[in-house]
C-alpha cells in the first residue's frame, strides 16, 4: 500500500479509499445506499441539497465535496448526520408536490422518489406550495417542458449546461423568493439561447424537466385529462397515508411500466462521436433517449441524438422493394427483387468481366454489415472496386497519418483531448459537427486552463471561445503549420530526444521546411508574423498539444499533404506516445472510421491489410476460398469515371446519397443515368436512388444488431429497439441473401457471427467480440496482439522499425478559379441537422428551429451589394448555379461565403456549384475549394433562421451553478458544522 | 439510359381488396388457434347467457362518468375519513410485535371462554372472593397486564396530544 491509499472508517467498518477522492466516492464504490439528490459524477460537486451529509471526524460535511483522509472515521446515520439529510431532505420536498402513480417521471429511476423511500421520510414536515401559477409551466419549447412548481432546485441542470455542455443559458434565480431555473435572463425556454441538447432534462432528478415525448404517454394513468387527474392528486393528498404508500402504489404502477417500456442501450448515428444511451420505446413509439453511463458521453448529447429519431417512423420510409419498370417504380416482393438483382449483376460479371461491378459502402451502416460488402465485391464479384462515403471528407487524414505514424485513426480518446495543454482545431467546427466531444474541450477550457487555439475561414463557436483565433487564406493550412514548425525547430522548441528515439527523416524535414519562414507564410496566409510566433509559444508552454482537424483541412487539394503537416508538427514537438496529446481527425459519421477498418476500400483488406500484402491476401484467399487481386481497386471517383468510359456496367451502392453528396453534382447525376444496372439500398427514397433500376428498403440503426466505430477507434453494441418497419430489412440480411443467389451460402444466423469471422481474420481485432463488448463495454483497436488500446503507440510508431517518419511534402496552391468568381463559398453542418439533413428534416422539431437553407453573407459583402436579411440571390460557379436566401451575419467575413450543406433540393445543396477538384493522393473532391459570383434577384426578405433559433442569442455563463448564493440567502440555516 | 424517376408507383387497393386481405389473415390465425378461439367464445357464451356482457359493455361506455362518480364519492369527507382510520389501523397493527399479538388474542379468547363458563354458573361473586381471587396466579397476572396496558396507553394518549 503507498502514501496515496490508505484506510477510513464508514459507520465502523473499514474501507480502502485513495488520495483524492471524495467521501461519497468511497460511499457509492462500496454500494452503500446514501442519500445523494445533486451528486453528479460528471461535474464538480455542485453542493445544493444538503442530502449527502455525513459526520466526518465529529463534524457535519458534505460528503460530495470533502476529500477522504487516512483514518477518517465517517457516520451516515449518527443522530446529528440522519438529522441533517432529514431536514435537508424536508426543505426539498416543500418545492415538489408527490403524485408519483399519476407522474411520466415513475419510471423506477426518479432520484427524489427513491432517495425519500431510502430515506424512510413519511411525512412532509414543510408543507408543499405552489411557487408560480401553473400557467408558468414552459412548454414553449418543441422538445422539452419545465415545470417551476415541481422543481426542486437543486441545480443539475444548470450546472450541466454551464459547466458540462457550456451553453451557457440556464442559471438559477437565487435571490428571488422561491428560487427556480431561468433561461438566459428569463425569457421563455424557446426564445432563448438554448441549443436543445437536453442534458439538462437528463439529469433532472424529478419530473420538472421532461422530453415532452414522454408527458401523458409514459406511464398507465398519466394521459388522463386534468378534469380527472387533479382530483385524483387531491384524493391522494386527502388521503394523506405516509409516503411509504405513495412510493408502493406508485412502485406497482412503476413495475407495470416495466413491462411495456422497453429500453435498449444503442450507439448515436448522428456523427462520429459515438455516444451511447438508451432509447425507450413503447410498441414502435420513442418515449425519450436517456444516456447515462455511455464510455464517450456519459449524460451528454446534442439535440440530434436526444430528440432527432422521428425519421425512424417516417411515412417516408421504404418498406418494399421496389422496381423499375416502364418508366415507373412499383413495388415488388424480396423474392422477385433479389432475383433479379443476383440475376443482373451476375449475367454484367460474367458477360463483361470483374471490373465491370463496382460497389460503394456506407458510414452510416454497421461494421459487420461493411465487412459482407467488402466481401461480397471480392469473393463474389472478385473485385476490389469497393469504397465507402470516407472518400469524401476523411480519406486524406488517414492518409496522412498511414504517411508519418502508421494507423489511421485518433492518437487517444476523449478523454486524452479533455487532459491535454492546449488543442489547437483546424478547419473544423466540432461545437456543431461533433458537439459532445466539443463540450469537452470547452468545459476544459472554461474549467481547468486548457488552452485554445482555432483556424477558421469562418468565425464559429469554438473560434469566439479560442484563446487565439486565426482566418488563414482559404487553402493555406499548411504553410502556418509547416511555419510554425520551423520556427520552434529554429528556436531549439521542438523535442530533439523524442526525434532521435522516434522519428525518421529529420534532415530531410529540415530541409523541405526551408522555405517556409515566418516572413513567407504571412505572405501566403495573412497570418502575422506575431500571431505564428504566438501559437509556436503556446505549443511550447503547453504540457500536452491535441490537434483536431476536420473537412476544412481535408476537402482540399492539398488536404492528405496538409494532415501529414499537422502530424509532423506533433511529432517535431514530441506530442505522440503520451496522453494529453497527438492527432485527431475528426470522422464525421456515426462508422466512417468502422466502414474503413473493415475494408471497404480499394486498397485494404479489413483490419488495415494491404491488398499488395501476399500473406495477408493468402490468408483471405485461403478463408474465401477465391484469389484476390493484388492490386488496389476503383474508389469512388474512379469508378464514376469508369462508367463514363463504358467499363464499369453495374453499382451496388448502399446508403449513401451520391447524387448530393459527391462533388459536381449536375456530373454526377448524368454518370449514374449510364450505368445498364444500378441497386440502391436505402431507407429513404434518396435523390440517388432516382436513377435506380432496383431499390431495397434497409433497417436503419434502431432496427437492428451490430456494432459501430466511433471516431477514437471505439467499438460499440448496438442493439435492436425496434421491429423492421414493413418489410424492410437490415442491411447484413440483404447482402447476404444477394450473395447466397450468387452462389456463396455465407448462413450467418446472427452479426455476432459475422463480427467474429472478421475478428479471426485481423489481428488488430483479434481480442474482440461480442461478449467483451457487451452493454456499455467498449473496445479499442489499435495493436496487432489485438489487445484493446486507448492510446496509441505506446510501444512505437505502426512501421516496422517502429519509428515514425516525417512526411516530405510541401504544400498544394489551392485551384484558382476565373477572376468573375469573385466569392469563396464555403459549406458545412449546421448543430440540428446532419448531412444532407434527410433524416432530421423528418423532425418537426428540428424543423422549427431551422426550417430551411440559406447562405450566409458577411456585413461587408451585404453592405457592397446592397442586400439584408432574406434577400434572394443565385450563386453561380463554373459547375452549376443554385439559388437561396441570405443571412447577414459576421460569423463570415469580406468575400466569404457558408452554405450549410443540409439541403435535400437543387436549388439549394452545395454540391451543384462544387467542381472536379481532388486531392493529389486521395481523390477527395476538394468541397471547400470553390468561388461563384452572386447575383442579387430581391435584395430583402423574410430572415431565413427564425427568432426561436439560438443562434446569435447573448449567452449567459457564470461559474456554475453559484451555491454560494443560496448559502448567503438570510432564510438559509446551515446543515453544515464545517 | 435511365432517367430519373421521382415518383413511386404504390398499389392502390380498393376497399373490398382491403377486407379481402385482412380476411385472409384473420382466417390464418383462426384456423392456427382453433382449440383457444373455441374456448374464448364457450366463455363469451356463458358471460353472455348470464347477462354480465350487458353490464360491462354499459359500464365500458359509462366509464369516464363512472370514474368521476367513483372519485367524488371517495373524495368525500367520510370516506377519507374512513380510509383514513383504515390506514391508521392498518399501520398500527403493521407495527405491531406479531408473537405478542397472538399471545395477546390467545390470551382474550381463553378469558372468554372462562368469562362464558362463568356466567352460564349464575354464580355471584362477594368482595372476600375478590380479594381471594388476587392471590390465584392466573387472574394476578390478567389483572398485572391490565394496569400496565392502562399505563402505557395513557402514556402514548400523553405523547399523542
Amino acid at each position: 500500500m503507498n502514501d496515496s491509499t490508505f484506510h477510513i472508517k464508514i459507520n465502523d467498518v473499514e474501507y480502502e479509499a485513495h488520495a483524492g477522492e471524495k467521501i461519497i466516492e468511497v460511499i457509492n464504490q462500496n454500494n452503500i445506499p446514501h442519500p445523494q439528490i445533486c451528486y453528479l459524477p460528471s461535474v464538480d460537486p455542485i453542493q445544493t441539497c444538503d442530502t449527502c451529509i455525513v459526520e466526518a471526524d465529529g463534524e457535519l460535511v458534505r460528503s460530495c465535496s470533502t476529500l477522504v483522509k487516512a483514518g477518517m472515521d465517517i457516520k451516515l446515520d449518527s443522530v446529528q448526520a440522519k438529522a441533517s439529510q432529514t431536514e435537508a431532505m424536508d426543505r426539498l420536498l416543500a418545492n415538489h408536490s408527490l403524485y408519483c402513480t399519476v407522474c411520466d417521471n415513475n419510471n423506477g429511476n426518479c432520484k427524489l422518489h427513491n432517495t425519500a423511500e431510502l430515506m424512510n421520510i413519511e411525512h412532509q414536515k414543510y408543507p408543499y406550495t405552489p411557487k408560480v401559477d401553473s400557467s408558468e409551466v414552459d412548454m414553449s419549447h418543441p422538445f422539452y417542458r419545465y415545470d417551476p412548481n415541481q422543481c426542486i432546485a437543486c441545480g443539475q441542470c444548470v450546472e450541466v449546461c454551464q459547466s458540462l455542455q457550456v451553453n451557457e443559458t440556464l442559471s438559477i434565480d437565487w435571490e428571488a423568493d422561491r428560487p427556480r431555473v431561468i433561461w438566459d435572463d428569463g425569457v421563455p425556454i424557446n426564445e432563448s439561447s438554448c441549443v436543445s441538447c437536453g442534458q439538462c432534462v437528463t439529469v433532472c432528478p424529478c419530473n420538472a424537466l421532461m422530453e415532452k415525448s414522454m408527458l401523458g404517454n409514459a406511464g398507465f394513468m398519466t394521459g388522463l385529462k386534468p378534469d380527472m387527474l387533479e382530483p385524483m392528486i387531491d384524493l391522494v393528498k386527502e388521503v394523506e397515508p405516509g409516503y411509504s404508500g405513495i412510493f408502493a402504489v406508485s412502485e406497482v404502477e412503476a413495475a407495470m411500466r416495466e413491462t411495456r417500456t422497453k429500453k435498449t442501450k444503442t450507439v448515436c448515428t448522428f456523427c462520429g462521436v459515438g455516444c451511447t444511451f438508451e432509447v425507450w420505446t413503447k410498441g414502435r413509439e420513442i418515449l425519450k433517449i436517456q444516456p447515462s453511463d455511455g464510455p464517450v458521453n456519459a449524460v451528454s448529447t446534442c439535440v440530434k441524438g436526444k430528440f432527432g429519431w422521428d425519421f425512424v417512423n417516417s411515412e417516408e420510409r421504404l418498406t418494399k422493394p421496389l422496381i423499375r419498370k416502364n418508366g415507373q417504380f412499383v413495388e415488388s416482393s424480396w423474392e422477385e427483387a433479389l432475383t433479379l438483382v443476383a440475376q443482373r449483376l451476375g449475367e454484367i460479371k460474367s458477360q463483361y468481366g470483374k471490373d465491370s461491378v463496382g460497389l460503394i459502402s456506407s458510414s452510416k451502416i454497421t461494421n459487420e454489415e461493411n465487412y459482407l460488402i467488402q466481401k461480397l465485391a471480392r469473393q463474389v464479384f472478385e473485385t476490389n472496386n469497393v469504397d465507402n462515403c470516407s472518400r469524401y471528407c476523411q480519406s486524406p487524414a488517414t492518409d496522412g497519418l498511414m504517411r508519418t505514424v502508421g494507423m489511421g485513426g485518433d492518437a487517444g480518446t476523449i478523454k486524452d483531448i479533455a487532459q491535454a495543454g492546449l488543442v489547437i482545431i483546424v478547419g473544423a467546427n466540432p461545437a456543431e459537427g461533433h458537439p459532445v466531444l466539443a463540450t469537452r474541450v470547452k468545459r476544459a477550457h472554461k474549467l481547468h486552463g486548457q488552452k485554445l487555439i482555432v483556424s477558421d475561414v469562418r468565425k464559429n463557436e469554438m473560434a469566439e471561445r479560442s484563446d487565439l483565433f486565426i482566418r488563414p487564406k482559404q487553402g493555406t493550412d499548411q504553410v502556418w503549420l509547416m511555419a510554425v514548425t520551423r520556427y520552434m525547430i529554429q528556436q531549439g522548441w521542438h523535442d530533439q530526444g523524442f526525434i532521435d528515439e522516434n522519428v525518421k527523416f529529420f534532415s530531410e524535414y529540415k530541409d523541405i521546411l526551408e522555405k517556409y519562414t515566418l516572413e513567407y507564410a504571412e505572405n501566403i496566409t495573412g497570418i502575422s508574423k506575431e500571431t505564428l510566433i504566438a501559437i509556436a509559444e503556446m505549443i511550447r508552454d503547453a504540457d500536452g498539444t491535441c490537434i483536431l482537424w476536420g473537412m476544412g483541412v481535408t476537402q482540399n487539394n492539398g488536404g492528405s499533404d496538409t494532415s501529414a503537416a499537422i502530424s509532423n508538427l506533433l511529432l517535431a514537438t514530441g506530442n505522440y506516445r503520451r496522453p494529453g496529446a497527438g492527432a485527431y481527425p475528426l470522422r464525421g459519421h456515426n462508422n466512417v472510421q468502422g466502414a474503413c477498418d473493415m475494408g471497404t476500400l480499394p486498397g485494404w483488406l479489413p483490419g488495415y491489410q494491404h491488398v499488395e500484402d501476399d500473406e495477408a491476401r493468402a490468408k483471405f484467399e485461403a478463408a474465401y476460398g477465391v484469389p484476390i487481386d493484388n492490386k488496389p481497386g476503383l474508389d469512388n471517383i474512379n469508378m464514376l469515371q469508369s462508367i463514363s468510359e463504358g467499363k464499369m456496367k453495374a453499382m451496388y451502392l448502399v446508403g449513401e446519397d451520391m447524387a448530393l453528396v459527391d462533388a459536381d453534382s449536375n456530373h454526377v447525376d448524368k454518370v449514374l443515368s449510364e450505368l445498364d444496372f444500378f441497386v440502391v439500398q436505402d431507407i429513404f427514397f434518396s435523390r440517388t436512388a432516382q436513377y435506380a433500376d432496383v431499390i431495397l428498403p434497409a433497417a436503419p440503426s434502431l432496427e437492428k444488431d451490430g456494432t459501430f466505430t466511433n471516431t477514437e477507434r471505439r467499438v460499440q453494441r448496438l442493439y435492436q429497439a425496434l421491429p423492421n418497419l414493413g418489410d424492410s430489412k437490415p442491411d447484413w440480411w440483404i447482402v447476404q441473401e444477394i450473395a447466397k443467389r450468387l452462389g456463396a451460402d455465407w448462413g450467418y444466423q446472427h452479426p455476432s457471427e459475422i463480427f467474429a469471422e472478421m475478428a479471426s481474420l485481423s489481428p488488430i481485432f483479434a481480442k474482440a467480440n461480442y461478449e467483451t463488448l457487451e452493454g456499455w463495454n467498449s473496445f479499442l483497436w489499435g495493436s496487432h496482439d489485438g489487445e484493446s488500446t486507448p492510446l496509441l503507440y505506446e510501444d512505437g510508431f505502426n512501421f516496422p522499425d517502429k519509428k515514425a517518419r516525417f512526411a516530405l511534402s510541401d504544400w498544394v496552391e489551392p485551384y484558382s478559379f476565373a477572376e468573375e468568381f469573385d466569392l469563396h463559398i464555403n459549406n458545412g453542418r449546421m448543430l440540428e441537422h446532419f448531412h444532407e439533413g434527410n433524416l432530421t428534416n423528418k423532425s418537426k422539431g428540428i424543423q422549427a428551429k431551422v426550417p430551411e437553407i440559406f447562405v450566409e453573407v458577411s456585413p461587408e459583402l451585404a453592405e457592397e451589394r446592397g442586400l439584408e436579411d432574406g434577400a434572394l440571390v443565385r450563386l453561380i460557379s463554373p459547375f452549376g448555379a443554385v439559388k437561396l436566401n441570405a443571412l447577414v451575419t459576421d460569423r463570415v467575413q469580406k468575400n466569404e461565403l457558408f452554405l450549410p450543406m443540409n439541403s435535400v433540393n437543387k436549388e439549394s445543396a452545395i454540391n451543384f456549384l462544387t467542381g472536379p477538384i481532388y486531392d493529389s493522393r486521395t481523390n477527395t473532391p476538394a468541397y471547400k475549394q470553390t468561388k461563384v459570383r452572386m447575383e442579387v434577384l430581391s435584395n430583402k426578405g423574410k430572415t431565413p433562421l427564425p427568432k426561436t433559433n439560438p443562434r446569435d442569442k447573448k449567452r449567459h455563463p457564470q461559474n456554475g451553478v453559484e451555491v454560494e448564493r443560496k448559502w448567503h440567502r438570510s432564510d438559509y440555516i446551515h446543515l453544515t458544522t464545517k | 439510359m435511365a432517367e430519373p424517376i421521382t415518383h413511386i408507383q404504390r398499389p392502390t387497393f380498393t376497399d373490398e381488396q382491403i377486407t379481402e386481405q385482412k380476411l385472409e389473415a384473420l382466417k390464418k390465425q383462426f384456423a392456427n388457434n382453433e382449440d383457444a378461439l373455441n374456448k374464448v367464445l364457450d366463455i363469451v357464451g356463458e358471460l353472455h347467457d348470464i347477462g354480465v356482457l350487458e353490464a360491462a359493455d354499459a359500464a365500458l361506455q359509462a366509464k369516464e362518468k363512472i370514474a368521476k362518480i367513483v372519485l367524488e364519492q371517495v373524495s368525500r369527507e367520510p370516506v377519507t375519513n374512513l380510509l383514513n382510520t383504515v390506514m391508521g389501523a392498518t399501520g398500527a397493527v403493521m407495527a405491531a410485535d406479531p408473537e405478542q399479538m397472538t399471545k395477546l388474542i390467545k390470551s382474550t379468547m381463553a378469558g372468554v371462554d372462562a368469562g362464558s363458563q362463568f356466567v352460564q354458573e349464575d354464580q355471584k361473586i362477594r368482595v372476600r372472593d375478590l380479594m381471594k381471587t388476587l392471590k390465584d396466579p392466573d387472574i394476578n397476572r390478567a389483572i398485572g397486564f391490565g394496569i400496565h396496558f392502562l399505563k402505557g396507553m395513557g402514556k402514548e394518549l400523553k405523547e399523542s396530544n
